[in-house]
């Protein structure tokens, strides 16, 4: 799969302080990229290299393999997350203006903002200044406005915020809609729940350096801590001398109609199925998963690693010994 | 319509379409017409004769009673008719009078009819009115007192009424430069031309700073610069804000010729003509001495002399000139302050960074008085140099003369190459200041910013 963009060993120095610190990103094209990292890790000097605002120090950024240029605004549609409108222009007027700057025709603009309202259920909003909308009304407006010049790279600085739980997801069916048109999304969020939910690759940021990237579902794989949830219905102290020195038990609940839900961790090289084998003796097994780890736990060990916070923690299950 | 196109014509739309904007265009001449009217009420007011009643109760014989040095005026009439009555009865008569007052002489006035020495001598007459009698009178009653005592001084002394006549006699300084007078006309032309372009540099310079600080507030100025070049944001606002505050002066001409000229006209048409209504004015403005004196003189001659005061302005250098300053002025000063507005984060924030700004504009407006006096002296010549002073200064000077077209292009070249530099200076603040969030910016970060890679 070709990359819509790929950020190659980019440096940003606000004076002595290194923004950015040979940061190098892949985003493939149709595919929605999660843009991680704590606060002040960089993440919004990289979008705004991306959108031309700053440039780097050193390294560039490609789009569709070459170089960018002004000639990329009308491919970009930006979010920031800090986002606003003027306060005392029309909403209609003032989304066919920002949409103008990015290369529309008048006309284009008129058509395209008119479709959007309809969509949105904001018909009749056309007149209405800002002051007068509800905060969630104003972010609509802005999510319009990012999309109207119909981009083919989109950056979302944490476009959920502030949302209640229905336009979140009217927010969520746009974007997955927009996807499925065939745009790639840059999704920057702190919301972890999201990412699993929406994103195929991601990288993680901390204080200017890269310090993960790859597919959602091969890193929570990959640092699956070999954890599995068993639920069966027997003797406790037969499924514990079962599992033996091969895992052992980190917690467990009793269900309903004496059924028993634990979770174990495989020690050693053990096999899930030489665990399942013997547990199956024990009782009678009604489920057996393995637990991945969330990206906001990822999220938090890399971090505090990176940050050299705490010593390498186990939650990981090293790659090695990880198989499909 | 390019990007910076799109930019200029939201940014003059949306201000002209305010408001404030159309109560402005049409509010101030309304405002002014109204206090055009209410002037010319009052002068009008004012040019209703007094008259003074006379009562001499100093006991002097006729031939040498002060009672009959006064003569009728355009304002004052005399009236003598009770003039050895007592004051008691004289103000009976006249208690609902306005516009009439009583002069009463008292009787040691002057040693009264007594001449020997230990007389009391009394320096004092009293002005009895029911209504402010206005100090113009005042002076020209005291004047005329003081004008006759001195003649009786001189005469009891023995010198000639021709040495009298001579010795009294006042001089007039006519003011002439390059064969042409009246400074003060000049004056009053470049001080308004000046005004002009320090009234807009404040105004609209403002304007920028605040539209500025809007939009880095909003937060909006992040989606913008994301498809045009901060600098071009800076450049279409400026030049939209400059074509709504021309709109308006245009508006503000069009408009104060609408109302104010039928204004005039109609105080005019129900009063005297102007020409005769003008006079009066200047006579009131000048201690009245003898009949003899500058007043005298012909009011179409008086014109005539404006006009030809107008006709020597070097107008085919002050015309230009002010459209030069005029712009580059404004441009010079409102990218310093759109670079404030991007430093700052709330409008309170601006504060701290205006007043240094201001105060070349304030030295300017101070060293007016300066300049007039003293059109090609040293202050003069070194503030129209200063690019940050010399749209003002030089405007006031020009229409004096004696400023070198040598002189004069120097002043544009400081003033262009200073205008290329602070907006490239400006720009480079701008740019990375807009995008600052949630910190008050020093000078010292401001000045690290301009070397910031973009």
């Amino acid at each position: 799969m070709e990359n819509i963009l790929s950020a190659k060993n980019v440096v940003k120095r606000f004076g002595n302080f290194v923004a950015l610190d040979d940061v190098s990103i892949e985003v493939p094209t149709g595919t929605i990229f999660g843009l991680l990292g704590p606060n002040g890790a960089g993440k919004t000097t990289l979008i705004r290299i991306i959108n031309q605002i700053t440039a780097p120090d050193s390294g560039h950024v490609l789009i569709d393999g070459r170089l960018l240029n002004p000639e990329h605004v009308k491919d970009i549609g930006y979010l920031p997350e800090e986002r606003g409108l003027y306060r005392k222009m029309g909403v209609g007027e003032q989304a066919v203006y920002l949409a103008r700057l990015k290369g529309l025709s008048k006309k284009e603009a008129n058509a395209r903002v008119k479709d959007w309202f309809a969509r949105f259920g904001m018909d009749g909003w056309w007149k209405k200044k800002v002051e007068e909308l509800s905060k969630g009304m104003q972010q609509k407006v802005q999510f319009i406005v990012t999309v109207l010049h119909e981009p083919r790279l989109l950056i979302l600085d944490e476009p959920f915020s502030g949302f209640d739980p229905i336009n979140a997801q009217l927010i969520k069916d746009e974007i997955l809609r927009l996807k499925n048109n065939g745009a790639t999304i840059i999704l920057s969020t702190h919301n972890m729940g999201s990412v699993e939910e929406l994103c195929d690759n991601i990288a993680l940021i901390n204080k200017g350096k890269k310090i993960l990237d790859g597919n959602v579902k091969e890193i929570r794989r990959a640092y699956a801590a070999r954890t599995y949830d068993i639920q069966f219905k027997g003797s406790m102290i037969a499924f514990t001398n079962s599992m033996w020195t091969g895992a052992e038990l980190i917690e467990k609940h009793d269900g309903e109609n004496g059924m028993v839900h634990a979770r174990i961790k495989l020690l050693g090289n053990t096999s899930p199925n030489l665990i399942l084998e013997n547990v199956i003796r024990a009782g009678e097994v009604n489920g057996f998963t393995e637990v991945l780890p969330t990206m906001n736990d990822i999220f938090i060990m890399k971090v505090q690693e990176s940050s050299g916070i705490v010593e390498k923690k186990e939650l990981v299950g090293t790659k090695s010994n990880y198989t499909e | 319509m390019g990007k910076i196109g799109i930019i200029i014509w939201r940014e003059y739309i949306t201000r002209v379409k305010n408001k404030t904007f159309v109560i402005m265009c049409f509010l101030l001449p309304v405002l002014m017409g109204g206090m055009i009217l209410v002037t010319q009420r009052i002068s009008e007011e004012e040019n209703v004769a007094r008259t003074i009643v006379v009562v001499d109760a100093s006991g002097m014989p006729d031939s040498l009673s002060y009672a009959h040095i006064f003569h009728d005026t355009a304002d004052l009439k005399f009236n003598f008719n009770y003039i050895y009555k007592s004051l008691g009865d004289v103000k009976k008569v006249y208690k609902d009078s306005s516009h009439v007052s009583i002069l009463w002489i008292p009787d040691n006035f002057m040693g009264g009819g007594d001449t020997t020495e230990n007389h009391s001598v009394g320096m004092t007459v009293k002005l009895v009115s029911t209504s402010e009698p206005g100090v113009n009178t005042i002076n020209m009653l005291e004047s005329v007192f003081n004008d006759e005592i001195q003649r009786d001084n001189m005469r009891v002394n023995h010198i000639s009424h021709k040495a009298v006549d001579l010795a009294l006699k006042k001089v007039a300084v006519a003011d002439e430069v390059n064969g042409t007078t009246k400074g003060d006309i000049k004056a009053m032309v470049g001080l308004a031309f000046g005004f002009i372009i320090y009234m807009y540099i404040l105004m609209f310079g403002v304007q920028i700073m605040r539209s500025v600080v809007e939009e880095k507030m909003t937060r909006i100025v992040e989606v913008i610069i994301s498809s045009v070049k901060p600098f071009q944001l800076m450049l279409g606002k400026i030049i939209g804000v400059t074509m709504v505050g021309i709109t308006q002066f245009l508006i503000w001409m069009i408009l104060s010729m609408a109302i104010v000229v039928p204004v005039v006209n109609s105080v005019n048409a129900d009063n005297v003509d102007y020409t005769k209504a003008m006079p009066h004015q200047i006579k009131n403005a000048i201690p009245i001495t003898n009949e003899n004196s500058i007043l005298s003189i012909d009011p179409t001659e008086k014109t005539k002399e404006v006009i030809a005061t107008i006709m020597t302005i070097p107008w085919g250098n002050l015309i230009p000139a002010f459209l030069f300053y005029f712009l580059f002025g404004y441009f010079l000063y409102a990218s310093i302050f759109a670079a404030i507005g991007s430093a700052a984060d709330v409008d309170a924030d601006t504060q701290q960074f205006t007043l240094p700004v201001t105060i070349p504009l304030i030295i300017a407006m101070m060293s007016c008085v300066t300049v007039i006096n003293d059109p090609n002296g040293h202050i003069a010549k070194i503030l129209s140099m200063i690019p940050f002073t010399s749209p003002i200064i030089m405007l006031i000077r020009i229409p004096f003369g004696g400023v070198g077209i040598f002189e004069l292009l120097l002043s544009f070249a400081i003033l262009i190459v200073t205008f290329l530099a602070m907006t490239w200076i400006s720009g480079r603040i701008y740019r990375v200041g807009i995008l600052m969030y949630g910190k008050k910016a020093s000078w010292k970060e401001i000045g690290k910013w301009i070397f910031y890679k973009a």
